[in-house]
């Protein structure tokens, strides 16, 4: 039996692809990651099948390159730089559990944010999210890459709201991690009352930590538990316009510290006006009556006198935001309530990065809110350099894990001809913002050198754990250090 | 009366080490003054803490270790202040400063002695004084030229009684001095032992002289009654501590209240016998000596008796009440204090039951001078931290401690006893 | 075991002569402590059945590298210690030098705006908690008590405790670490010159650093931590005063609540634990608490006669009339704090307790209106004793009880599954063993205590059997009573993840040791044990650092991996 026809016989011979289109897809991305196609690209439906595969791919040292959202992609990620064969999760599309009395979802690589937050309302509740994913999402992907969610308060851990996982590592061994490890099947556990929830363990290892930024190098993830919240019953939200970002962070403190508000952000005025705008023109537009910069907040009731909450919640943040010179608005001339609560809950094709220019590159990193205008500096002034127009740069801060720290994004828009100078700009920008302190947690593309070679120790050490749960290597090669 | 009585106790520690600190229901307030037992904070090793001691003390009687220099040291680098005591107490019941009191007697009885307290016992033999190169014969000596009654001839309502620091210390010898002038001020009939006064003991008990200690209680006891004062008033902690605590030991029945000269004053003050006038403007800060404080609310030790709480199985019960020391006289001090017009006080972190000690305790000061000092100067910069000009205290030990450390770091925090500044309030 | 001449001049040339000690005196004051008893190794004595051959205690991570360095050199075994409270502080096996953290005690950063301390080990709750109020922050408790190790907490142990309604289970609230590997290499987790984090880049290390509970020191040594903090409404500086008689048998102080006025605490009683599952859900969903513990029924009052002495005792007794007819009543408390910003925020959280209160049955405490106690009545004291024993947090009071306790089914899931089980099994093992001669402590049927995390309805639980360690008999019964529940448990129950509170502990007997358990367990949980051994071998592989609490001990020697 030949290599291919034993992949037929795990998944069946309708989902082992390979005609050139298909191929060609899966070869490439928005990132600067160079084209390499797969040699196959298959489409297990379970598991087990899951199992089997990485468990051939280990006999006949085959890359395995895991894609659990639909395209476009934009992190390089997902192309195979080695060759060897896509596994693309997306008929293992199922939301296998809602629980309302736990606030738990169970879902399947392949569903999207588009198809679980439907679901997710019906029953009360809601997933913490990140900024207007495309409908093409995994919900499991974005949560395995760390993707910042827009309500901080909600983030008592980098990993939330992932909970369990159930992975099937490099070498083919499945384990599930938390409280879905067992005893028992997530069956029986349901049965005396478990919703795996619990997310650490088992035992002394936090398993889930170890394939969350793995971009794929440790393992395949074909189930996941996820920490859903109250749907809210009365939202208010608030925008707070500013001349210059560093205004708003007082306020951004103090709800941070006071855990008021779901959705916090601050955006400047291109990246709300992407956001909402319909196409290049309205995003035009907008983003010249926005000012420079918005803080959004949301206020929230729940299901237990909603207004009265909001109410005392609302006074306590007016009186604040006056005591640091700034006012609150219920809308802004380019953005309205409604338009951005929408932008805030949902999903939106096509992705609104591509809308202002038909490109974006987004450099993001780690750092806490106070550092972020020394970084925005930088990006400004590199860029100048360049003569990249400063005008075409979206800045997205959003607090992350309560406000210990921020994520801090720059989204590039540009056209595709404009292809190389942005990777240049890419380039130099990321390094000088690395050597100002920038911590690039998720090192995508270029970045990974850039990082791991500034890191012996951790990369010494990184390189040990995948020999533990990918010895042979064949998950994702050419990807992070590995 | 032995270590064996309390290995209850001893099987019952846990090593949570709360011992280390200031009690945990007292809440610290600083990172900085967060312990409360000086030997652990200055040696680390766990030997050395109120549990250390505990562990030790099993050890022994299991016949696991023996004695060696290095056990010396942890059993007696120790002021015996009672911290660890009150913070394990202040969760269990169990008895941990007796139990080092009876480590104490128990390496003396077993001939394991410290060079320098073997030289305070031979002194205190032949001198009834504690103090080094200190003589009997000049003991009254601090009370030349006062006009006061001598109880070896005379009878009086007061017994002053200086203690052995006071007698000696010829920098302090003035505060006694002031305590009797004080008291005559206020009309109080008072009367002194002068070269009769003797040691109150209190020292050589902590030190697990125990034997020692009984013979001098004893014999003041005695003097005292025979005497016929009606108040036994001192202005030494240390005395006033042995007196009120470990005095009812002896089983020897006392005809006389035993008070401390701030506890005293503060009544006089309030009974309006002294007039307190005089502005002394001064930032001050008050330091709980351990044995006006924590160490002076009376308690007997069990030696182990306890019954078990039959309904609820195993419920141990002392058969004595519990008693942390949490009563000691920490009020009067501060009342006094507050009494004098220009007195700024403010207070410390550890404070009252919870106050660090001075490291003048326990035989520390004759035998590890250096350990007493670092102690003593982690209590000045407590002090030192509130903004205070002068630490204020009520103990003559307390002073001595605090002045020789001031001294050798060349600060300019000044000491004070309470009964200086009233007197500059008269 | 002595270790040889010149592996002690080696370390002693590292830490000092100070700082370094072999004397039987040190080394038993590191083999005692507090449930030896317990395991069959040591039982009954009071002494863990291995000494360390040495303790040193390093001042700096540069002094800790050189050490994990020359005990890879010269193949002697270590581990890392701090406020080191239990058996699974210790080694496990002969020839293990202590690696005793406390020298290494200062706050190296607090940053209030981005809410995170930088600790060293020897950093104790007290301390962060005293400066971080200054600033208006809070952080978890940590169960074990006020006096024990902040990154202990963090790093390598567990992570329960009753601040976990705000602050979440601790092992999640790890941000920047600092980590000299087992083979002596140093290891930033997060930013090389900052600590708000510690994942990245790509996949977390913190996952290999700890799970559900952490190292318990075998995977080398962790020298600074940052840990997140949440919000303290509070003052800056808690007072205490000194409470009045009777309270003062038990409490001696109670809080000053000047500055808490937006502070309130509770003792909802409700009528079955089932009302309290429902309460829970009901409560988390409303995101009110604060804080949030069960501590047993009022029973348990009458255990803490150890905390109040005679006259606590004599106290109780005076009142037994009173307070008998109200058993039932008090069967099934839950201790709860609310604290607010504003007071119409604590108004609105008031009416929502008490709507939930009314939904689910439960009442909070009637007869205590119009009980005077000195010049307080116990309602208006009730605010500063909950408030005291949650804030004070301390936990050595629980060994009055008795004499010590420790603890089963430590478990950890949804408030449903665990409660559940914890609540029936709990009265089950008192009926069994408590009422029928064996002897632990009476104090009632229901000793369940448990914690809820991040507003969110998981919760973790432990059933406290108090023993007397002065009693071999008592030490004896415990053991039964703990392996009888933890084979039931391993052979029955599903989905639990357990805390290993109960796993890290002791072995009760040969034939059901701490190692076989987690084999046991691991077996039944995707050869977690496997997976812990790969983990072990590679970053150890000189197989240095003390093994014996690491995933299945000393049998990890013998697992095919």
């Amino acid at each position: 039996m030949s290599e291919k026809e034993k992949l037929f016989s795990i998944v069946g011979s309708g989902y082992v692809l390979n005609n050139p289109e298909v191929l060609e897809e899966y070869s490439k991305d928005h990132s600067f990651t160079p084209q390499r196609k797969p040699d196959l690209v298959v489409k297990p439906k379970n598991p087990e099948e899951v199992q089997k595969i990485v468990r051939w791919a280990n006999a006949t040292n085959t890359p395995l390159i895991p894609v659990s959202s639909g395209p476009p992609h934009f992190r390089g990620d997902t192309i195979p730089r080695m060759g060897g064969v896509v596994v693309d999760l997306s008929r293992m599309n199922k939301i296998e559990w809602i629980n309302r009395k736990n606030k738990i979802a169970c879902v399947e690589p392949g569903v999207t944010f588009a198809q679980l937050q439907p679901e997710l309302k019906k029953e009360g509740l809601k997933l913490p999210a990140p900024l207007l994913p495309r409908s093409t999402k995994s919900v499991i992907g974005s949560f395995l890459e760390r993707e910042p969610v827009l309500t901080p308060r909600y983030q008592w851990d980098v990993s939330d709201p992932l909970r369990c996982v159930e992975v099937v590592f490099g070498n083919g061994e499945l384990l599930r991690s938390g409280e879905a490890s067992g005893p028992g099947t997530i069956e029986q556990q349901r049965s005396i009352g478990g919703a795996q929830i619990w997310p650490e363990g088992p035992h002394q290892v936090g398993y889930h930590r170890i394939i969350q930024g793995a971009q794929g190098t440790m393992g395949i993830v074909t189930w996941a538990s996820l920490k859903c919240e109250t749907l809210p019953k009365v939202q208010k939200l608030f925008f707070v316009p500013a001349q210059e970002v560093e205004s708003l962070f007082s306020l951004v403190y103090r709800l941070l510290k006071v855990n008021y508000g779901d959705e916090i952000l601050i955006l400047n005025n291109l990246d709300l006006a992407c956001l909402l705008g319909s196409d290049a023109a309205d995003i035009e537009e907008r983003s010249e009556i926005l000012p420079p910069w918005t803080l959004i907040f949301c206020l929230a009731g729940y299901d237990r006198y909603p207004e009265e909450r909001v109410a005392y919640q609302e006074n306590y943040v007016k009186d604040i935001a006056q005591q640091f010179g700034l006012e609150l608005k219920m809308s802004l001339p380019g953005a309205g309530e409604s338009k951005v609560l929408e932008a805030l809950s949902g999903t939106k094709d096509p992705y609104w990065k591509l809308l202002p220019k038909g490109e974006c590159e987004d450099i993001f990193f780690i750092t806490t809110l106070d550092r972020t205008p020394p970084f925005i500096q930088t990006m400004y002034e590199v860029a100048s350099r360049l003569s990249y127009p400063t005008g075409n740069i979206g800045v997205y801060l959003e607090p992350m894990v309560q406000g210990t720290s921020c994520h801090c994004e720059f989204d590039l828009f540009y056209e595709p001809s404009q292809k190389e100078k942005v990777q240049e700009l890419s380039n130099l920008v990321s390094c000088a913002l690395m050597a100002k302190g920038a911590f690039f947690s998720r090192p995508y593309g270029a970045w990974s050198d850039m990082v791991y070679s500034q890191s012996a120790e951790y990369t010494a050490a990184l390189r040990k754990v995948k020999g533990i749960f990918d010895p042979q290597g064949v998950m994702n090669p050419g990807k992070l250090c590995f | 009366m032995a270590l064996e009585d309390y290995k209850k106790d001893m099987l019952r520690c846990t090593r949570c080490s709360c011992c280390k600190w200031i009690p945990v229901f007292s809440i610290a307030k600083s990172w900085r003054f967060a312990y409360g037992c000086p030997s652990i904070a200055r040696y680390n090793f766990h030997s050395y803490s109120g549990s250390g001691k505990l562990i030790t003390s099993l050890s022994l009687l299991e016949g696991r270790i023996d004695y060696s220099d290095r056990l010396l040291e942890t059993v007696y680098q120790c002021t015996m202040c009672g911290s660890c005591d009150l913070s394990c107490r202040m969760g269990t019941n169990m008895e941990v400063l007796e139990i080092l009191r009876e480590l104490r007697a128990k390496c003396v009885n077993d001939g394991h002695l410290i060079p320098e307290h073997t030289l305070m016992i031979q002194n205190l033999k032949t001198e009834d004084t504690i103090i080094q190169g200190a003589r009997k014969a000049d003991r009254g000596n601090w009370a030349s030229g006062l006009k006061v009654k001598d109880l070896t001839k005379e009878k009086a309502e007061v017994v002053f009684h200086a203690g052995c620091r006071y007698c000696s210390d010829p920098e302090l010898q003035s505060i006694a001095r002031t305590v009797v002038s004080l008291l005559q001020n206020a009309g109080v009939d008072v009367g002194i032992m002068g070269k009769e006064e003797t040691c109150c003991g209190g020292r050589v008990y902590e030190m697990g002289y125990f034997g020692e200690f009984t013979k001098y209680a004893e014999n003041n006891i005695d003097a005292w009654n025979t005497a016929g004062v009606k108040k036994v008033v001192t202005a030494c902690a240390d005395g006033y501590g042995a007196v009120k605590d470990l005095y009812p030991r002896v089983g020897k029945k006392m005809n006389f209240e035993v008070l401390h000269v701030t506890e005293y004053l503060d009544q006089l003050i309030k009974e309006g016998k002294l007039k307190l006038n005089k502005k002394v403007p001064l930032q001050i800060t008050y330091h709980d000596p351990c044995h006006l404080g924590r160490l002076s609310e009376p308690r007997l030790p069990s030696y182990g008796r306890e019954t078990t709480i039959e309904e609820l199985n195993i419920q141990p019960l002392k058969e004595v009440p519990k008693v942390l020391g949490m009563n000691g006289v920490f009020e009067p001090p501060r009342s006094v204090l507050r009494a004098i017009p220009g007195i700024k006080l403010v207070e410390m972190e550890r404070i009252k039951a919870y106050s660090w000690c001075c490291g003048a305790g326990g035989g520390v000061l004759e035998a590890y001078p250096d350990f007493a000092l670092w102690t003593a100067n982690e209590r000045i910069e407590e002090a030192k931290s509130t903004g205070a000009e002068a630490i204020v205290t009520a103990c003559p030990w307390c002073e001595r401690s605090f002045n020789d450390a001031i001294r050798k770091s060349g600060g300019s925090m000044k000491v004070y006893d309470i009964v200086e500044l009233v007197q500059e309030s008269i | 075991m002595v270790l040889a001449r010149n592996v002690y001049q080696a370390l002693e040339d590292i830490v000092g002569l100070e700082n370094i000690s072999e004397e039987p005196v040190d080394m038993d004051s590191y083999t005692l402590n507090w449930f030896p008893e317990l395991d069959y190794r040591s039982s009954p004595s009071k002494f863990h059945f291995v000494r360390p051959t040495a303790v040193v205690l390093p001042g700096s991570t540069e002094e800790v590298q050189s050490i994990v360095k020359a005990c890879n050199h010269y193949q002697t075994k270590y581990k890392a210690f701090s406020t080191g409270y239990g058996s699974h502080a210790f080694p496990g096996q002969e020839g293990v030098v202590m690696v005793d953290l406390r020298r290494m005690n200062r706050i190296l950063e607090i940053d209030a705006k981005n809410k995170y301390a930088v600790v060293e080990p020897y950093v104790s709750w007290m301390q962060l908690q005293a400066e971080i109020y200054k600033v208006g922050l809070a952080t978890t408790q940590i169960q074990a008590g006020s006096q024990a190790s902040v990154l202990a907490s963090v790093t390598s142990c567990f992570g329960m405790n009753i601040l976990g309604t705000q602050g979440g289970y601790n092992s999640r609230n790890a941000l920047g670490i600092e980590w000299v590997l087992p083979t002596g290499e140093l290891l930033k987790l997060g930013p090389p010159d900052s600590w708000f984090t510690s994942d990245g880049p790509g996949p977390s290390l913190r996952g290999v650093a700890r799970g559900n509970s952490g190292a318990l020191g075998g995977l080398g040594i962790f020298t600074k931590c940052a840990i997140k903090l949440h919000d303290w409404p509070g003052p800056t500086r808690l007072e205490t005063e000194i409470s009045d008689p009777p309270i003062s048998y038990f409490m001696p102080y109670r809080l000053k609540m000047e500055g808490l006025e937006l502070c309130k605490g509770y003792i909802p009683v409700f009528p079955h634990w089932e009302n309290i599952i429902d309460f829970l859900y009901k409560l988390v969903d409303s995101e009110i608490a604060y804080a949030l513990s069960a501590h047993g029924g009022l029973e348990r009052i009458l255990g803490t006669v150890g905390l109040g002495g005679k006259q606590g005792y004599d106290f109780i007794q005076s009142m037994k009339g009173m307070v008998e007819p109200l058993q039932d009543q008090f069967k099934y408390p839950v201790m709860l704090i609310m604290f607010a910003q504003t007071q119409k925020e604590l108004s609105w959280k008031q009416m929502v307790l008490e709507e939930i209160l009314t939904e689910t049955g439960g009442s909070i405490l009637p007869i205590l209106e119009g009980l005077k106690i000195g010049e307080f009545s116990l309602s208006e004291i009730a605010d500063s004793l909950i408030s005291l024993f949650i804030f004070g947090n301390d936990t050595h009071i629980v060994h009055s009880m008795g004499g010590s306790f420790l603890v089963t089914a430590g478990y950890g899931g949804t408030c449903e599954a665990v409660n559940r089980y914890q609540y029936p099994t709990g009265e089950m093992l008192k009926e069994k063993y408590t009422t029928r001669g064996k002897k632990l402590l009476n104090d009632g049927p229901n000793t369940l205590y448990f914690n809820v995390f991040d507003n969110a309805p998981y919760a973790y639980s432990e059933i406290e059997l108090h023993y007397d360690p002065a009693d071999p008999e008592s030490s004896k019964a415990l053991m039964e009573i703990i392996e009888a529940e933890q084979k039931n448990k391993l052979g029955e129950k599903y989905g639990f993840e357990h805390s290993d509170i109960t796993l890290a502990l002791y072995s009760p007997s040969a034939d059901f040791t701490w190692e076989t358990r987690v084999k046991k367990l691991g077996e039944l949980t995707s050869s977690f044990h496997v997976w812990q051994e790969r983990i072990k071998r590679a970053l150890d592989p000189n197989d240095i650092c003390d093994r014996s609490n690491y995933g299945v001990g000393m049998l990890g020697k013998e697992l095919k991996v």
